[in-house]
């Protein structure tokens, strides 16, 4: 009999342990992570945050540094200032990706070529919480106590062929990036420091949304 | 001549014709366009010696077919318009008509094309690459993408195309307009409605009038059933083309697609040209008939009109085909005028026989009436014959038809109609009570038509009638306009034209045909020279002549050697850089030209290797390709650019083609002005000289009065208008020369009234062509004709001591 006891206890204790362990860690798939995803991050207007990237190039066996801000502007344009090693300006709107680069822009067009742009654009699409992006991810949402993970595998087979995975881990904003490739390179992007645009900031930014 | 022999000289004489149809029908060609028989200057023989492919070229550019398909409306369900459109695509292909097609563009097709062009970047590398890799800033904006986390670009790119020159290519190469949209190429039209791009090869000419007919039927087939199937109910219609102007049906347009190919043009050509020739012959010859049906009560003359036709016809018909082993079908549907013109004979033969006095035989009127005859009809035999020296082919063959089917009807009426005429009796040929009220009636309305006609000659209104052709030839004169656009000669249905318009809009292409043709005895010097031809083109975009261009990507191998100089140069520069952030390339040579010939470079997938821009035939050794240019700004610097290089020639085909049609019609017009010349002195030798004066002069009024009415009703000069005043003299002569040999007679005036009904009744007919080329043509000759008559009537009423009183 009291082995029967013994037996209801652990069968209590293991039913009460996994279910508070499911309520703490959540699994979204599809449409519905994107959806649940949408709700952790909100479009920033007029702030900006500081980026540190770094690139490992496997078979050169060289981890490229580089670092900016990262700047949320009006008409939920998204703005990535590069300051080193070189100073690089993209802008990113909902249909075309501008780059300067010592005074000359370069203009990709969502037009022109789609599956380059909604990768390129993947932080803005995500910023914008673009409801098509699971039709172009096969993805999986982890929140683990208001932490998020969310890893996306592109469906595109060319996009397949190249890039592995890209995770997006964050709390209330990104916290960082990881874009694996399929042959071992990785980059990895860190935000920090979400601050409120200066007036000055404003009006300097704004000038680039001007093209 | 005896009566029997000359019979069965007749009948052996038919059956050699028919049994000549019979063995040459198949082997003749018929064509329907326009251009089809265009004629060549000394020079444009020259060159096509030399360049001996540049048709061939268009030959096969005419077996290209675009579809554009829109993209389905988001709300539609995907796999439902994904299989539509595969039902669509594998009607295509299976239909048998198709060599090859180009739709989806799958993931073995993409990768072949970026290791085509990884392999070879040195002979792929063109002029907008190029002038990217030669910027200041190059290396910086490479290092911007390999720093870049989201550009793609990982170590296997990066060592063994550090300067990311295949990308660089694969872009330049890539029009702007154009992306490739879930595996298709598609293009967004001024609305932003996207389409996906089919383009398909036929296996066999569109000059094949039943393949053409074929394949559009199976291509309305395959469109009506795709419309069906797209879900919008509001959209599911099929809009048939307005009803205007003829009533023969137009091509359908679709909601869903768009079509562009010379296929459709020629399919629709040929088809109302075919429906033209049956529906206007149809009418015009039942016209006639019951024309002259009720001028003498008595379907008899018909009959004999329609043997003389017939009789002329097949002569004309076999004389053309033992001529030419090619003929216009535009050619056969002007020919429909001669049956006017032959009818005539006979109509006059008949009257002078109903209206004879009773001790004439139809032997003694026909000996009577055939000098008239014969100097009328060899009066516009000449004039054919003169029309033979112009260098246009459907000109040629329209002289060869009318004079041999003039020389047919004629010797019909001399030497046949005389033994069916002396056993006909036209009064009392018709014995149905009906039709004798309808008789009487018809001869009262045309005894009142000659005694009113003979009331209204007087010498005021012929006044009246000469000053305002007086007044039209002066309007005419001040006011002409020309027009040598071929284009304009062969009116084309609307959506066609609209839906050729939006389509190369949508490809940000002008209309104009401008191009480069470079022709060569081996391959090698054909890359050379287009190697040349590109350096200067380049040069001239530079310069802002042109726009862009379209060529061979391949390059020869001067510009290898020297991109290969500056592609070293950019490496070491970047690879500078890369070193300050302790990056080694893994290769530090990874650039070397690998060698490309020209057939390897022709096996890469269509949308790199442009093979339809190339032509060969190898057993002659010529080579040759064609550079297509784009919105050309300064065509004399071009040519001047160019005219140095005897393998490489600049051609504006638009233009030559309007100044092939400005010679013809320049050349028409001196054979209209040496015609009448010709007339004159014919008319001075049979008449003296100031009647044949008077009649030259009136007849050039008709002319001029006809062309200040056309003018009038906004319509300019063209060759077949010229065509149509040559026309209006050779039948006007034959008012004027009957008109003069008997105008003492009362039936001489039914005669010549029948005789221009009959012929607007089949010329104007002819107005009503959907072919602009025979609807002008028409028009001109009825106004001719109907100023000739006037002027015919009056002459005798202005000059009447000049007009000779025929004896007996």
């Amino acid at each position: 009999m009291k082995l029967l006891h013994y037996l209801i206890y652990i069968f209590l204790f293991i039913t009460i342990f996994f279910a508070k362990l499911g309520y703490a860690q959540e699994l979204l798939y599809g449409q519905e992570a994107f959806t649940k995803i949408f709700l952790n991050i909100k479009t920033n207007i007029n702030k900006k945050t500081s980026y540190v990237e770094q690139k490992y190039f496997k078979e050169n066996d060289v981890l490229l540094k580089s670092s900016g801000h990262l700047v949320f502007l009006e008409n939920n344009a998204l703005l990535f200032a590069q300051h080193e090693p070189f100073n690089l300006t993209v802008v990113m709107t909902d249909d075309r990706i501008m780059e300067i680069l010592d005074e000359e822009k370069n203009i990709l067009n969502k037009d022109n070529k789609p599956l380059i742009f909604n990768f390129t654009n993947l932080i803005f699409r995500l910023y914008n919480h673009d409801s098509n992006l699971y039709k172009d991810f096969d993805s999986q949402l982890q929140i683990d106590n208001n932490t998020f993970k969310l890893v996306l595998k592109p469906l595109d087979p060319l996009l397949k062929s190249l890039i592995l995975s890209l995770e997006i881990i964050g709390q209330d904003e990104v916290k960082s990036i990881v874009i694996s490739m399929q042959n071992g390179d990785y980059t990895k992007i860190d935000f920090t420091d979400f601050v409120n645009l200066s007036p000055q900031d404003e009006k300097h930014w704004k000038t680039y949304l001007e093209f | 001549m005896n009566s029997k022999f000359t019979v069965i000289l007749f009948f052996v004489f038919n059956l050699l014709i028919v049994l000549t149809i019979i063995m040459r029908v198949p082997k003749v060609h018929f064509e329907s366009s326009v251009f089809s028989l265009l004629p060549k200057t000394e020079k444009q023989r020259q060159d096509e010696q030399f360049f001996s492919l540049e048709e061939k070229f268009f030959q096969n550019l005419d077996k290209e077919v675009i579809f554009l398909v829109k993209d389905d409306n988001p709300s539609h369900n995907e796999a439902h318009a994904r299989l539509n459109l595969e039902n669509f695509i594998n009607g295509l292909k299976n239909s048998g008509y198709v060599k090859n097609i180009t739709a989806k563009i799958d993931a073995h097709t993409t990768k072949e094309l970026s290791q085509f062009i990884f392999l070879y970047k040195h002979a792929l590398l063109n002029y907008k690459a190029r002038l990217e890799l030669t910027k200041d800033n190059y290396v910086k904006k490479i290092l911007s993408r390999i720093y870049a986390g989201f550009a793609g670009i990982g170590s296997t790119e990066l060592n063994h195309d550090p300067l990311l020159l295949s990308r660089l290519i694969l872009d330049s190469i890539a029009k702007e307009h154009f992306a490739l949209h879930n595996g298709f190429l598609s293009i967004k039209d001024k609305d932003g409605s996207r389409y996906k791009v089919i383009h398909l090869v036929l296996n066999q000419d569109h000059d094949n009038i039943e393949f053409s007919e074929n394949f559009v039927s199976t291509v309305e087939a395959l469109m009506e059933q795709y419309e069906k199937h797209c879900q919008n109910e509001d959209e599911n219609k099929v809009t048939p083309a307005p009803f205007f102007k003829t009533f023969f049906e137009k091509p359908k347009t679709y909601p869903h697609i768009l079509y562009l190919g010379a296929v459709f043009y020629a399919n629709y050509a040929a088809k109302t040209s075919k429906e033209e020739i049956t529906v206007l012959g149809t009418v015009t010859l039942g016209g006639v008939l019951l024309l002259i049906y009720t001028v003498f009560a008595s379907l008899k003359p018909a009959l004999y009109a329609l043997f003389s036709i017939v009789e002329g016809v097949l002569l004309g018909f076999t004389a053309l085909i033992l001529i030419y082993d090619n003929i216009s079908i535009i050619t056969l549907g002007l020919s429909l005028s001669v049956v006017g013109i032959v009818c005539d004979y006979t109509i006059y033969y008949c009257i002078l026989y109903k209206y004879r006095k009773p001790f004439e035989t139809a032997r003694s009127i026909i000996d009577k009436l055939q000098k008239p005859l014969l100097f009328a009809a060899l009066t516009d035999i000449i004039a054919y014959l003169i029309i033979l020296y112009s260098e246009l082919t459907i000109l040629q063959q329209f002289a060869v038809f009318a004079s041999f089917t003039i020389s047919g009807a004629l010797f019909f009426v001399i030497l046949i109609e005389p033994m069916l005429l002396d056993n006909s009796n036209f009064k009392h040929t018709i014995k149905l009570r009906f039709y004798t009220h309808l008789n009487s009636l018809i001869s009262l309305n045309l005894n009142f038509i000659v005694s009113r006609s003979k009331q209204l000659l007087n010498k005021s209104l012929a006044y009246t009638v000469i000053f305002l052709c007086g007044v039209l030839s002066l309007y005419g004169l001040l006011n002409y306009k020309i027009n040598d656009d071929p284009y304009s000669f062969m009116t084309m249905p609307e959506n066609l034209k609209s839906q050729e318009v939006k389509i190369t809009s949508m490809l940000n292409h002008d209309n104009s045909l401008n191009y480069l043709y470079l022709e060569t005895d081996s391959q090698d010097n054909l890359i050379s020279s287009l190697g040349i031809a590109k350096s200067y083109l380049d040069a001239l975009i530079k310069d802002h002549c042109l726009v862009d261009y379209d060529a061979l990507l391949i390059n020869d191998q001067e510009t290898i050697k020297k991109d290969h100089v500056l592609i070293i140069k950019k490496l070491s520069a970047l690879k500078e850089s890369l070193l300050k952030a302790n990056l080694r390339l893994k290769d530090p040579h990874p650039y070397s030209p690998k060698a490309l010939s020209l057939d390897e470079y022709l096996l890469a997938p269509s949308f790199m290797s442009k093979s339809h821009l190339y032509l060969a035939n190898s057993e002659k050794g010529r080579y040759g390709t064609i550079i297509m240019l784009y919105d050309i700004t300064n065509q004399d610097k071009i040519i001047d650019t160019f005219k140095d290089f005897h393998e490489i020639k600049f051609v504006d085909r638009h233009k030559i083609l309007c100044t092939v049609f400005a010679t013809l019609r320049n050349q028409c017009s001196h054979i209209f002005l040496g015609f009448l010349l010709a007339l004159a002195v014919v008319l001075t030798l049979r008449l003296g000289p100031k009647l044949a004066l008077l009649y030259a002069l009136m007849l050039s009024l008709a002319c001029c009065s006809s062309i200040g009415l056309l003018t009038l009703l906004g319509y300019s000069i063209n060759i077949f208008m010229i065509l149509g005043l040559i026309l209006i003299v050779g039948i006007g002569i034959n008012y004027m020369v009957f008109y003069t040999f008997n105008h003492t007679k009362s039936c001489a005036i039914l005669a010549l009234i029948t005789a221009l009904l009959t012929t607007l009744m089949t010329i104007g007919i002819l107005a009503f062509s959907s072919v602009s080329a025979i609807s002008v043509f028409a028009l001109s000759l009825i106004t001719g004709l109907l100023l000739s008559f006037m002027m015919t009537i009056y002459i005798p009423v202005l000059v009447p001591t000049l007009i000779p009183v025929p004896k007996g």
